[in-house]
């Protein structure tokens, strides 16, 4: 039960920090999330290439 | 490294630098009270947005407004914080052509640092016409001409979206630079429908791919925004609604791509279904949103991103953002472009080790 009203107590915490500055973290929020989707493609496509060197040019791919 | 890649690079570090650190103007965020009586004095406690308020509110002078004719100008301002002052009006004992009840618009001006507006700010009722009326001021056609105007640039201040209003350069670009990628996707397409060649058909999925991914950005983005501005991050509002069935339709490009094995047939296939798709979109994006009331700008039949939405100060980022968005966007596919053939080149050739 207090674990409960912890975790609610949190999320009106965290509603208080979103909605504080003027909402400024939200916005930091909105920018966070298109730079780690980005970062997280960048990952895919490199590993997508390091795969197809892999293939083509065979074992000795650092 | 080609030219445009790197435009895009710094077209991207401007909006993120100038979108970020320019100021928000000043606002108002609350008054209280809401309600107030004609023929009262009235002390209006007024907190203020990104004002610097200091000793002096002689600099400071503030009016309600019913209409464009009727204003009353506040008879003493006082500083009651950082962020708040009170101001004291007279209110007139009768409203304008003898109404019963109006809505006021609150305009405060601070020298120097510009005039803040806010519509709807107290609603004031008549007294009952016997009632003694303390106050002998009346409704005049003041006319506000020397309001402050300040010169520094600055990002106009919304109610409620406050510095939120920074998003636009980010959820909405990313939109408008998903368009882009996916018109060039569906020209693609049709391109290569006349030219069998799978390196066409190679571009034209790339270019879904990015502006599927931009399309996703905007949804998770504009879920993040809603939440705290619209109080819920689904709300079931149209625009909301019809990009996720649009963005459902695009998926199902990918799953049709995966289908098929024979690597012409797939082009062929992803081209016509890539043309529906497109067409699907338009409608659901552009269309059906401006038909109904919702939360969105750009609903109840007014075009998105109009005079309401974009000032002139936020054009300047929003603009190059949009390009920014669209020429990273088209580098990303380009990528993909090129893994893609070179994936379909090393399984032609078996040049497998």
């Amino acid at each position: 039960m207090m674990i409960l009203t912890n975790f609610v107590s949190m999320f009106g915490l965290a509603h208080d920090f979103m909605n504080s500055m003027g909402k400024m973290y939200v916005v930091v929020a909105v920018v966070a999330l298109i730079l780690v989707g980005i970062f997280g493609y960048m990952i895919l496509i490199d590993r997508k290439i390091t795969r197809l060197e892999k293939k083509i040019k065979g074992g000795n791919v650092r | 490294m080609k030219w445009w890649k790197v435009l895009s690079i710094l077209i991207l570090l401007y909006v993120h630098i100038a979108g970020l650190l320019v100021p928000i103007g000043i606002g108002i965020t609350s008054v209280q009270p809401y309600q107030i009586r004609s023929g009262e004095e009235v002390a209006l406690a007024i907190q203020t947005y990104n004002a610097m308020l200091d000793s002096n509110p002689s600099d400071v002078r503030a009016w309600l407004k019913y209409d464009d004719h009727s204003l009353i100008e506040a008879k003493n301002i006082e500083l009651v914080s950082e962020k708040e002052i009170s101001a004291g009006f007279d209110i007139p004992a009768l409203l304008p052509d003898s109404a019963s009840h109006g809505d006021l618009t609150l305009i405060v001006d601070f020298r120097d640092q510009g005039t803040a507006v806010l519509p709807r700010a107290a609603y004031v009722t008549a007294a009952s016409s016997d009632a003694a009326s303390n106050t002998a001021s009346r409704w005049s056609d003041i006319n506000l001409r020397d309001l402050n105007v300040v010169s520094t640039f600055h990002f106009p201040y919304r109610s409620i979206l406050q510095e939120t209003i920074r998003n636009t350069y980010f959820h909405v670009s990313l939109w408008l630079a998903m368009m882009i990628l996916l018109t060039g996707a569906v020209i693609i397409s049709i391109i290569q429908l006349r030219n069998g060649s799978l390196i066409t058909d190679s571009r034209a999925y790339a270019l879904t791919e990015v502006g599927f991914f931009f399309g996703l950005l905007g949804v998770t983005t504009g879920m993040i925004w809603a939440q705290y501005t619209w109080g819920k991050a689904w709300s079931w509002d149209i625009k909301q609604l019809t990009t996720a069935i649009a963005l459902v339709i695009y998926a199902a490009y990918f799953l049709l791509r995966n289908s098929v094995k024979d690597p012409y047939q797939k082009a062929k296939l992803s081209a016509v279904y890539n043309i529906f798709a497109y067409i699907a979109l338009i409608p659901l994006l552009y269309i059906i949103p401006r038909m109904s009331e919702s939360l969105h700008p750009g609903s109840g039949g007014n075009p998105a991103m109009g005079g309401e939405d974009l000032d002139n100060t936020m054009r300047m980022i929003f603009y190059p953002a949009v390009i920014g968005w669209a020429l990273f966007g088209l580098w990303m596919s380009e990528l993909i472009s090129r893994i893609h053939q070179l994936s379909i080149m090393s399984r032609k050739s078996n040049i497998i080790k």
